[in-house]
């Protein structure tokens, strides 16, 4: 079990300390049934393919990673280093698990794996910093199709 | 992660429903995403644990059955702590004896290609079992670790650092950063290359990495020159280049 109260005080501190701004709710969504949804994911693990742009501090950008990508062309750029690497570097599923969900959907549990996932910087210091290009996130999913996003921090 | 659940709805217009797990709960508390997951894992590892596919899968499928259940914002408790190897303490199979750091530059490049060189065959054995490695966001490829050594063997001993061969994807004082996480990938995946029941945790890798490495007090010894530099670029990476609890020898 890990939770804040096992983490280094320092690690911690730092977490708890982090901004959370209120954003207006939004209408609910209805989803589709499970079994008819597309489903991309949305990481916030700084990552990217090895040929895209690394990430800056403080950058709000995202990086697109195609859903037939290999995982041999996966790098990660997150500035922080007060998280694991380690599990990613064995299993690039611990973070961003594409393998699980294209089995999920080899297996009719969902519908279908949407052809791009997305990636942010994670630990933002002002999370409303990124309402621009979260909202053009949602239109570009909605736009290809997809139902339903899983996002993933870090 | 919360603000986006809310920011991607809000732009896909009602057409794209959200959920996701969260690794601090008090931020999902306070956030309120649509539907989130709170999972008891380390940080790093929000489906849980490496080459553990099963469980993976059931924390993937936990959240994403928020999507057929939840009809008001909803944050649950996943009920599992990830799979551990159990009692046994990890031991690294490569077994390193480090020197005291030389004063002098090019000594002490030479003491850390060294070091590397005594993992490589390790690395090898990574990149063959893995098909991959995620070494290469400094711009160097694994031919070139090496140069990220002298690199930092440079900033170490106060020498200007050398650009090498490698087509660096940040300027300095940035690169030091990018460098050092790429060689920390490299020993990572050398230090878990040999399969086996009995797989580190992260604190583990930490433990050996900066106690039983020449690389972990060479990084120190980065950080004492970075606390001390005019430069507020360079001082402000202090915070990125050694976790938390781990800037002092044990």
């Amino acid at each position: 079990m890990v939770r804040t109260s096992d983490m280094h005080p320092d690690m911690a501190k730092n977490l708890l300390s982090l901004p959370l701004p209120e954003i207006e709710p939004q209408p609910w969504i209805a989803p589709r049934p499970l079994a008819e949804a597309k489903v991309a994911i949305v990481t916030t693990a700084g990552m990217h393919a090895e040929d895209d742009r690394p990430f800056n501090p403080g950058s709000v950008e995202y990086r697109l990673i195609p859903g037939e990508i290999d995982f041999a062309d996966l790098r990660m750029s997150h500035l922080s280093v007060n998280f694991d690497r380690s599990g990613f570097q064995q299993d690039i599923n611990t973070v961003f698990p594409l393998e699980r969900l294209r089995e999920l959907a080899e297996q009719g549990v969902i519908a279908g794996v949407s052809r791009y996932h997305y990636s942010f910087m994670g630990a933002q210091p002002d999370p409303t910093r990124l309402e621009k290009t979260g909202e053009e996130i949602g239109r570009l999913l909605a736009e290809d199709g997809v139902n339903a996003a899983f996002l993933t921090p870090v | 992660m919360c603000a986006l659940s809310h920011y991607i709805e809000r732009g896909s217009e009602g057409r794209v429903a959200t959920t996701g797990v969260s690794l601090i709960r008090e931020h999902a508390e306070g956030m309120k995403p649509p539907r989130s997951l709170w999972v008891p894992f380390p940080l790093g590892r929000p489906l849980g644990s490496p080459d553990q596919p099963d469980f993976q899968r059931d924390v993937l499928l936990s959240s994403l059955r928020l999507l057929e259940s939840a009809t008001e914002t909803a944050l649950v408790d996943y009920p599992n702590d990830a799979p551990t190897s159990g009692d046994d303490p990890w031991a690294c199979a490569v077994a390193l004896a480090p020197p005291e750091p030389a004063d002098e530059t090019e000594a002490l490049r030479d003491q850390l290609v060294e070091e590397i060189r005594q993992l490589a065959p390790w690395h090898a054995e990574s990149v063959k079992r893995r098909g991959r490695s995620t070494v290469g966001i400094s711009g160097a490829s694994l031919g070139q670790v090496e140069d990220l050594a002298r690199l930092l063997a440079d900033f170490a001993t106060g020498a200007e650092p050398s650009d090498g061969e490698i087509d660096w994807n940040h300027p300095m004082p940035v690169r030091l950063k990018f460098a050092s996480d790429d060689l920390r990938a490299f020993y990572h995946e050398a230090a878990t290359a040999q399969p086996g029941a009995n797989y580190p945790t992260d604190a583990d890798l930490n433990d050996w990495l900066f106690n039983q490495t020449l690389l972990g007090t060479v990084l120190r010894q980065i950080v004492g020159r970075m606390r001390e530099s005019e430069d507020r670029r360079v001082a402000g990476l202090v915070i990125g280049m050694i976790p938390a609890g781990f800037a002092r020898a044990r």
